[in-house]
């Protein structure tokens, strides 16, 4: 995710729709991403992705830029996320996750390709639901958005050593699994 | 063997992360020419870095900017119909809410006023009783001649008036 432009965000904070959705552009796949990686289900980060655009919206006013704009998205959109994720889990638990199960599934119409991606979809959800939210966060946005260690540790507000001793634990643990299979 | 555990310590961040310096990047690959587990350990690594930059990137449903812009619309709408209403909301809360400080306050404002209103009543009633006192004192010593014109003895009954 790029950085946006400061006149975007200035014009976003005095209600101009159309800077906005140019923030939602930008923003957009990453906070989606993410969303759907830490709550593993499409409908849970569709969710998310609203509630984090109208913290942006509510809140764009009171940002004072002593940090990257992309950093308070990184971080709005992890809180969501894993708050999502919790209150879901407390809810589900016990229930089996039928909307999970047919996402899961493969389509009798995809082709090879589309089977392949559906069973990579699957093992991933299966690999990270091992993991706490909290190394989870740290693993998504290392492994799938690619941010830096210190990007990392700015976004979760955390220091760089924990970012990196999540890490660890993080592929130790998928190793474990991986071996055990 | 402790040698490998601290390589695959290593391994597992800054060596994946390309987070290391160029001596002690050096320093592990030496490592794991001759150690063939660490190698194995590295591989595995590798493999489930690769597995998670394959899994594709999801488009985002289309329909849901179309849910946030009408969520925006439907509350810049509720703000400017709220305006007025809401003060007046925020007046009446304000009035309603029995938060203990304000009980406390206000009590202590109504002890106040309904005291310094007895002590006006009272000084008030001293001082026209005072004043009567001294008429009854000045009436004493006047002089009401024929005509009834009344001439003050100003004496010792204004002096005690006024002491």
């Amino acid at each position: 995710m790029n950085d946006i432009v400061l006149d975007v965000l200035e014009r976003a904070s005095r209600g101009h729709m159309d800077a906005f959705e140019e923030i939602y552009k930008a923003s957009s796949s990453f906070v989606y991403n993410v969303a759907l990686r830490i709550t593993r289900n499409s409908a849970n980060a569709e969710d998310v992705v609203q509630d984090v655009f109208m913290k942006i919206y509510r809140n764009l006013n009171n940002f004072k830029f002593r940090s990257k704009f992309k950093t308070w998205v990184y971080r709005i959109t992890v809180n969501t996320a894993i708050n999502h994720y919790r209150k879901s889990s407390k809810e589900e638990k016990g229930r089996v996750d039928y909307d999970n199960i047919i996402e899961t599934l493969p389509d009798r119409h995809l082709a090879t390709e589309g089977i392949s991606q559906t069973d990579n979809e699957a093992r991933l959800n299966a690999l990270l639901d091992m993991l706490s939210p909290e190394h989870k966060a740290c693993l998504i946005l290392r492994e799938i958005e690619g941010l830096s260690y210190q990007e990392i540790a700015e976004a979760l507000t955390i220091p760089v050593n924990t970012v990196r001793s999540r890490l660890k634990r993080a592929r130790q643990a998928l190793v474990v699994e991986a071996e055990r299979k | 063997m402790l040698q490998c555990k601290k390589i695959q310590e290593v391994l597992k961040a800054d060596y994946l992360d390309k987070e290391l310096g160029a001596k002690e990047e050096q320093l592990v690959k030496e490592h794991l020419k001759q150690c063939s587990g660490c190698r194995v350990f590295e591989k595995e690594l590798q493999a489930q870095r690769m597995f998670f930059q394959g899994v594709k990137r999801q488009q985002v449903p289309e329909h849901i900017w179309s849910n946030i812009r009408d969520a925006i619309v439907t509350q810049r709408l509720k703000q400017e119909a709220g305006l007025i209403p809401g003060i007046l909301q925020r007046l009446r809360n304000l009035l309603s809410v029995r938060k203990p400080a304000v009980v406390l306050a206000t009590s202590l404002f109504s002890i106040i006023i309904i005291l310094a209103l007895f002590t006006n009543a009272a000084i008030q009633n001293q001082i026209f009783l005072n004043k009567k006192v001294a008429a009854e004192n000045i009436a004493g010593y006047s002089l009401a001649d024929q005509n009834g014109y009344v001439l003050y003895d100003l004496g010792t009954g204004i002096e005690e008036y006024f002491l």
